[in-house]
């Protein structure tokens, strides 16, 4: 005869609820953790770690800047833009060509026929009908390529004025066209958070090299090299 | 009686549903064990954020700062803006200009020097250049013709060429400069 064995209820109801109910919660509770706690909890701490980068990134970028507006030497710092402005003003130069011209016509003996401005895109164009020797008219170009503001000259028309023997002594009438530059300042002067740019060591180069360069005033055009009021004959207000 | 004895005397339901029982019971342990990582997890990632969520309070804290520390500087700033602005252009200038009294000096020189020049023109932008001489015979317009095709030249083309009424000779070239 085969034994029997008779179970309680209350087995039966702990055994289903040990085998059905119990994993089913620890799976909801496993379901609950990961979608309303790691999920919400992950994509805050991403969020916040792109936050963190970017403000990072910032903050090395104003270091930098604010390190390096510290070391500048402001008095160096204005001489330079002074002569950065004097190559290239921010205005129309015409009263610095004017004197450029008057006094380098003087220094080097040129007689200025006539001279008249040309409108042009990034410069300001003169075109002077002057006459001298050679020798002079050459000097002359090479001054005006050496004068700040920054000038290139772009046409030289030679034309015999007398018939000397003499190569020194021959007098020729000169037409030629300049392009005396200027550049406004600029509308904006970047972001907070932008780097500060750069002078490179070809910008240094050209600084030293600039620092050769003459400039003159009004003021000197009117002190010319004789001690004549020329530029107040030549260019009258 | 040995217990090996005794289970084969049970029925094969409650021997199945006691493995079953133990299966279920392992199961059990690993979900509970899951459930504890996740749960760990949840709480190391939360921490994590807020700990972020503090350097960031922070990092906005010291950004302020040199923020402040700059606007302090602005004046120096704005000049620095304008001399880089005025000297990348100004180096561009510098690098690209043709210095135009070298050709010049390069037509006054290279003809003969007994040739009469009555006119030149020159332009920076261009290779050629405009030559007017006198000559006086036509031994002399012969040696302008042989420099005007001789380096540094190369004659492009005889514009004008004739013989006045006193025997000289009025020649207008166009020449390369090489």
């Amino acid at each position: 005869m085969t034994p029997k064995f008779s179970h309680s209820l209350s087995y039966h109801e702990s055994a289903k609820l040990q085998t059905a109910y119990l994993p089913a919660l620890i799976g909801a509770m496993i379901f609950l953790v990961i979608f309303a706690g790691f999920v919400p909890g992950f994509n805050s701490w991403k969020q916040n770690s792109v936050i963190l980068k970017q403000r990072q990134e910032i903050n090395s970028v104003l270091s930098s800047k604010a390190s390096m507006l510290t070391s500048l030497d402001s008095t160096e710092l204005q001489s330079k833009l002074d002569l950065a402005t004097k190559a290239l003003p921010i205005k129309s130069p015409y009263r610095q060509t004017l004197a450029a011209m008057s006094v380098l016509a003087d220094r080097h003996k040129i007689i200025v026929d006539g001279l008249e401005f040309i409108k042009q895109g990034e410069g300001l164009g003169i075109k002077i009908i002057a006459a001298g020797t050679y020798p002079d008219i050459y000097s002359f170009l090479q001054a005006v390529e050496n004068t700040l503001p920054l000038a290139s000259v772009n046409v030289v028309n030679l034309n015999v004025r007398s018939a000397a023997s003499d190569f020194a002594e021959k007098t020729y009438s000169a037409e030629l066209n300049f392009s005396f530059y200027f550049q406004s300042s600029p509308k904006t002067f970047g972001k907070l958070t932008e780097k500060l740019p750069v002078i490179s060591v070809v910008g240094e180069k050209n600084l030293r090299e600039l620092q050769g360069f003459e400039f003159f005033d009004l003021k000197s055009a009117a002190l010319s090299v004789d001690g004549s009021n020329r530029a107040t004959k030549l260019f009258p207000d | 009686m040995p217990m090996k004895n005794i289970i084969n005397l049970l029925p094969e339901s409650a021997v199945e549903g006691s493995r079953r029982l133990s299966i279920f019971k392992t199961l059990q342990t690993i979900l509970i064990a899951v459930a504890m990582v996740c749960l760990v997890l949840t709480i190391g990632i939360w921490s994590l954020s807020l700990i972020t969520g503090r350097e960031i309070a922070v990092a906005n804290l010291k950004s302020k700062d040199l923020e402040e520390q700059i606007a302090a500087y602005s004046k120096k700033e704005q000049q620095f803006y304008l001399l880089t602005h005025q000297l990348d252009k100004a180096n561009e200038l510098l690098n690209s200009r043709t210095q135009i009294e070298k050709k010049l000096n390069t037509v006054m020189t290279a003809f003969p020097p007994d040739a009469n020049l009555l006119s030149a023109k020159i332009d920076a932008s261009g290779q050629n250049i405009s030559v007017k001489f006198l000559a006086d015979n036509f031994e002399k317009m012969v040696k302008i013709v042989t420099a005007a095709k001789t380096k540094p030249f190369s004659l492009v083309k005889v514009n004008d060429f004739f013989r006045n009424a006193t025997g000289q000779y009025l020649i207008d070239l166009t020449v390369e400069l090489l």
